[in-house]
């Protein structure tokens, strides 16, 4: 097998040759996620200790138990759907008597340096879209964001929240729609003269 | 499973918002990705009101993918996540070593054998790198040293120096087979191109292709050789010297060893990300269950025209995520050829 220091390695080329016992490819694996999974979980806590924790605590997992995991064809589902579980318990375990369940408090806060395309979103469009945002339930937000910022499928929305995928196109169908009927922006405009 | 066009005449703009195909189409206009002139576009031009309520959904959609989270939000627990994970590793791995003294004599001897290969194989200057399919739809997908993007069909080879410098500077790639190529762009001043801004593929040895900026497919078919260009320009020449021929977008030219042909559509095959989320793995799968999940996945109806196709089995890998991919993978693996017609149909042929 002929390697060549060019071609960018996939997730699941990565995990295949971390579960058999590679380092490298691990530590390739983890920085790649590292963000996502912070930034993912700075949905359900501020505070930043918990969120490494999980995020540790996945990593050690996958690499004890490598031997008994298998192939997967989504290293991204995989590794939300199990972080999602580890760091719901870990805010569990902290915060006595406060079920998360399901229904984890799930926001979103938009970054201030976001652009679309070239341009800055304004202050007041930013705006917009948080108070759009309050007007949905934290399962809602939670679909909105799998599927809008990390691209998964319904699917795999369905699994992570433990629905069916019916249920799923419902939730998220009706959150978009709750969404379209808040905003009468014109950002038209701005799609096509990017073009 | 269903095959019937949906009804878009009663959609509404929240219909389209959920919509998986949709919401595909508006984010690849976004990345500022090639995309077909895909279904979406015709319905908008045929009534005014399905229009309306499409711009209405796109403009929500557009809003939901500006928002995107930031990129590091904690640079320092990165550091620290991973020493504590690295430090937890290292120790199972080292109470793993202690089980014996072999291992420590084992170790440094395999050690030295393995330098002793790397000499031997140490390759002449310049290297070259060589990225090769099989036939059994395992395509690859792969950047090279200028960040251009590759996609080379089953049993296609490609050839490039490793140190990516050829005598006359310019970017050579040399390919057996089929390619889809996304160049990146090094020109500023297209009307005064230089020697190292040009890129140019070399295919079968007879046929030059020269690139600015451009997403291009290369088929190897029936002993001709087909270049559909998707978006850019491409210049093509024949090998040693010959007829030039000059590509533009929506144009495939074929080309049989001595003389092209201009056919004034594409094959609409389009590589949308190089690196991909889902891959499917085939074990002896039947074609035909590849058409039963191409026909639920992407809710078409696929035409086979020669039915012994169906029946049969490969094996590799196919790109999942995006249909464009798949096809293109799957026509090189067969050796068929796509069409996309409307009404959501494939005809395989």
């Amino acid at each position: 097998m002929m390697s060549n220091n060019y071609s960018v390695p996939t997730d699941e080329q990565l995990w295949k040759a971390a579960l058999n016992g590679e380092e490298k490819p691990f530590e390739l694996l983890f920085s790649r996620y590292y963000d996502l999974l912070v930034n993912y979980g700075s949905r359900f806590t501020n505070d930043i200790d918990l969120i490494r924790e999980a995020v540790q605590s996945l990593f050690i997992k996958i690499w004890n138990n490598r031997a008994t995991l298998r192939e997967t064809p989504s290293v991204k589902y995989y590794l939300i759907k199990s972080f999602r579980r580890i760091l719901i318990r870990i805010i569990q375990s902290q915060s006595y008597g406060i079920r998360l369940g399901e229904d984890a408090v799930f926001g979103i806060q938009i970054p201030h340096e976001q652009k679309i395309i070239s341009r800055e979103i304004s202050a007041e469009q930013r705006e917009r879209i948080e108070r759009l945002l309050s007007l949905l339930t934290n399962r809602q937000r939670e679909a909105i964001y799998l599927r809008f910022y990390e691209n998964l499928s319904y699917e795999e929305i369905a699994e992570i929240l433990g629905m069916q995928v019916g249920g799923t196109y419902k939730l998220i169908y009706r959150a978009l729609d709750r969404l379209r009927e808040g905003h009468g922006i014109s950002l038209v405009v701005l799609l096509l003269s990017a073009r | 499973m269903d095959t019937k066009k949906p009804d878009y005449s009663s959609w509404q703009a929240a219909d389209f918002l959920a919509d998986v195909s949709f919401q595909e189409w508006v984010r690849s206009r976004l990345k500022g990705e090639v995309y077909l002139p895909s279904h979406w576009e015709k319905l908008r031009l045929g009534d005014p009101r399905i229009a309306a309520a499409m711009d209405e959904a796109e403009e929500t959609l557009v809003l939901l993918y500006s928002r995107q989270p930031t990129a590091s939000p904690d640079p320092e627990g990165r550091t620290l996540v991973w020493d504590n994970i690295r430090r937890e590793i290292g120790r199972k791995r080292a109470s793993f070593f202690t089980w014996g003294r072999v291992a420590a004599v084992c170790v440094p001897l395999i050690g030295l054998c393995v330098a002793i290969l790397f000499m031997f194989r140490k390759q002449p200057e310049p290297a070259l790198v060589a990225q090769k399919t099989q036939g059994n739809g395992a395509f690859r997908v792969f950047v090279l040293p200028d960040e251009s993007q590759v996609m080379l069909g089953a049993n296609s080879e490609i050839r490039y120096t490793k140190d990516w410098k050829t005598t006359s500077g310019r970017r050579e790639v040399w390919l057996n087979g089929d390619a889809h190529f996304e160049v990146k762009h090094l020109n500023r001043d297209s009307l005064a191109v230089k020697e190292e801004e040009k890129f140019v593929v070399i295919v079968n040895e007879i046929l030059e292709v020269e690139v600015l900026g451009t997403v291009f497919n290369i088929w190897n078919r029936d002993g001709k050789i087909s270049v559909g260009l998707e978006s850019g320009k491409v210049k093509l020449r024949r090998r040693p010297e010959g007829t030039e021929v000059l590509l533009k977008p929506g144009e495939t030219a074929r080309f049989s060893g001595n003389q092209f042909e201009i056919l004034h559509h594409t094959p609409q095959l389009v590589l949308h990300e190089a690196t991909h989320d889902k891959l499917y793995e085939l074990n002896n799968t039947s074609v035909e269950e590849i058409v039963g999940m191409i026909e639920r996945m992407y809710d078409k109806k696929v035409v086979v025209e020669d039915s012994s196709i169906l029946r049969r089995r490969i094996d590799g890998v196919l790109p999942l995520c995006h249909e464009n991919d798949l096809l293109f993978a799957l026509s090189g693996i067969l050796d068929i050829t796509v069409e996309t017609r409307e009404n959501n149909q494939l005809i395989f042929h």
